[in-house]
């Protein structure tokens, strides 16, 4: 999977780093000061990197847990988010990470137990309210799981913090690790889903919907909170049809009823990330659309999402509480 | 156009190459010597970093257009372990005066091996560490960078000296020879590079057809930008637009060919299935 594996000088003799060093022995392990030497530096090519990425193995040395804007969450007031990893091995067309860093190789922090402190510091600063804790922004949560183990690692840590909730977000189906784990109660596998036809356009090297909802299916059978997460929402003039046949499937396979949320939202992206986009794939029918700008926010023009938006849930009242149906307007 | 430019700091290191390729001597210009074919440019540079980047900066200015040409300085270097004759690409570049450090991108399957290359002022003899010691790449490669992308720029350097054969053996002929060895894989990495510079290259896609629109009306440099941005858009969703369309005929200026174009932009959206 990696021909280079960037390592940081300090780190190298670390357990973890060893271990995951050991998965990839044909790599050429290249040491380096801080990691920023190499991912952060000017004059890089996310597109030509993004053909091979490298790994990156670092320490992070402070902001390890972020709290996610007020319009963030599931209905709880306090919501956090951490990043283990920056980049993803996907690469998808509407994702902000394609514009959000100068490099495509994946960063991973293997620090993780100054992620877990945190956590836990954040936990008790909120007596014992519920905080939510999640992860999946910079990074996908479950697909570096076989070499990372860092899904492994916090569902192990939260099992421990009662009034913390993880949300571990997904497109993979790395999800041998809790099927081989019994479920956790305050866990909740989310799975971003876009119909297969779109997926296939704009969701380049991910699962096929099949496999995801596959994943999702062999999850909650075994007893894990399942969440899915219809976000962002793609407009196509058929649409309707194509969210309507997602929905069939999903829940022909999974039980809507043990759900624990869905999300849905619209496609929404800062401006500076979106323009580098457009430098990045001027070729890209999806990044060529006349989307809007407003308030430094490229999307749909409002009437459109509001719509589609308005459709999904009203199809998804069909086959589950509304209760269990979140709006999310922003892409943290 | 060519897409690669190969930077060697002797006349004996750019011999074997200038016979590989069949570069020809571009005479009108004295600066450097330089050579080229239809696909590569090679210039001799001199011995050290500040001539390097001095060259470097030379053939950027002179034929690197729009800086999406491919980067490749070749030579010989000194090392501590390392088999005279041995090849390898530097995958970490230290400047040892100014202490700054490179980590050249690989986004390709390396025909060969990688090492660390100290670029040092003065001619090494001691090789402390067990690394390679020449006196181009800092220079080479932060000149390079400067202007382009870091994942086209890359040093490919040849063992011409160790712990057991000193550096003051070398003469040209010995230099020659080594490179001769390598002209194949260097090859190789030219031929890396201009696949690369080919995926940069075809993002620029309107390149020419905004001119028909610049003879027919005048644009303001935004307005430009503005204009190339929506020709970029509407070739991409396959919206054909034309400067001659009849529906553009009637615009008296540029900011009412920007409002069409821009109106018949918005009439689209993507279908899901690659088609508009």
């Amino acid at each position: 999977m990696y021909d280079t594996i960037y390592v940081e000088r300090d780190i190298i003799n670390e357990p973890r780093v060893a271990s995951i060093l050991k998965r990839f022995p044909k790599a050429t392990t290249i040491p380096c000061g801080r990691y920023s030497e190499v991912f952060n530096r000017k004059s890089q090519d996310f597109r030509l990197q993004k053909m091979q990425p490298s790994l990156i193995l670092a320490h992070k040395k402070h902001g390890f847990v972020l709290p996610a804007p007020p319009e963030y969450g599931l209905g709880c007031p306090h919501n956090y988010y951490f990043s283990t990893m920056m980049n993803c091995v996907y690469d998808c067309r509407y994702c902000f990470l394609q514009g959000m860093y100068r490099s495509a190789h994946h960063v991973l922090f293997v620090n993780y137990e100054d992620f877990a402190s945190e956590i836990t510091r954040t936990v008790q600063s909120h007596d014992d309210s519920d905080v939510w804790f999640f992860s999946g922004y910079d990074c996908d949560s479950l697909a570096m799981e076989p070499f990372a183990a860092m899904a492994e690692y916090f569902v192990n840590w939260v099992e421990n913090q009662p009034n913390a909730w993880l949300e571990l977000r997904t497109k993979s189906t790395q999800v041998r690790f809790l099927l081989n784990h019994a479920p956790v109660d305050n866990v909740v596998v989310a799975f971003s889903l876009t119909p297969q036809k779109i997926s296939s356009q704009l969701e380049h090297k991910v699962p096929s919907l099949k496999k995801r909802i596959n994943a999702s299916r062999e999850l909650q059978s075994v007893g894990w909170k399942i969440g899915f997460r219809i976000d962002p929402l793609i407009f196509t003039r058929d649409y309707r049809d194509q969210y309507r046949e997602l929905f069939q499937d999903l829940f022909s396979d999974v039980n809507p009823n043990l759900l624990h949320s869905v999300t849905v939202g619209g496609f929404r992206m800062p401006q500076d990330f979106f323009h580098s986009m457009e430098r990045l794939y001027p070729d890209d029918k999806f990044v060529a659309q006349p989307f809007e700008q407003a308030n430094g926010i490229v999307s749909y023009p409002r009437e459109q999402e509001e719509e589609m938006i308005h459709w999904c849930r009203s199809e998804l009242s069909q086959y589950m509480d509304e209760s269990k149906v979140h709006l999310a307007t922003i892409a943290i | 156009m060519h897409t690669v430019n190969i930077v060697t700091a002797l006349s004996a290191e750019a011999r074997p190459l200038i016979d590989y390729f069949r570069l020809k001597q571009v005479h009108d210009i004295s600066s450097y010597k330089v050579y080229r074919n239809q696909d590569i440019v090679l210039a001799v540079s001199g011995i050290g970093k500040v001539n390097s980047a001095a060259a470097t900066g030379f053939l950027q200015g002179k034929f690197d257009f729009a800086h999406r040409t491919g980067w490749l300085n070749v030579g010989i270097a000194g090392h501590q372990t390392r088999d005279i004759g041995a090849g390898f690409l530097a995958h970490t570049i230290y400047d040892d005066a100014t202490g700054r450090v490179w980590y050249p991108s690989f986004v390709f399957k390396r025909p060969c091996g990688t090492d660390v290359v100290r670029t040092v002022d003065r001619v090494e003899f001691i090789y402390d560490e067990d690394i390679a010691y020449e006196m181009e790449a800092a220079g080479f490669y932060s000149s390079a960078c400067q202007k382009g992308t870091s994942e086209i720029v890359h040093c490919y350097k040849i063992i011409s000296d160790n712990q057991e054969h000193s550096v003051l053996e070398l003469d040209a002929d010995q230099i020659s020879n080594l490179v001769e060895g390598h002209t194949e894989i260097v090859n190789s990495l030219v031929e890396i590079l201009s696949e690369l510079v080919q995926k940069v290259r075809v993002r620029k896609l309107v390149d020419g057809q905004e001119e028909e629109f610049h003879r027919k009306w005048r644009f303001s440099v935004t307005q430009r930008a503005k204009l190339k941005k929506l020709l970029t858009k509407c070739q991409t969703l396959e919206l054909p637009v034309s400067a001659d369309s009849e529906s553009l005929r009637s615009c008296r200026d540029a900011s009412s060919v920007l409002e069409k174009i821009d109106k018949r932009h918005r009439s689209i959206w993507f279908e899901g299935q690659g088609s508009i």
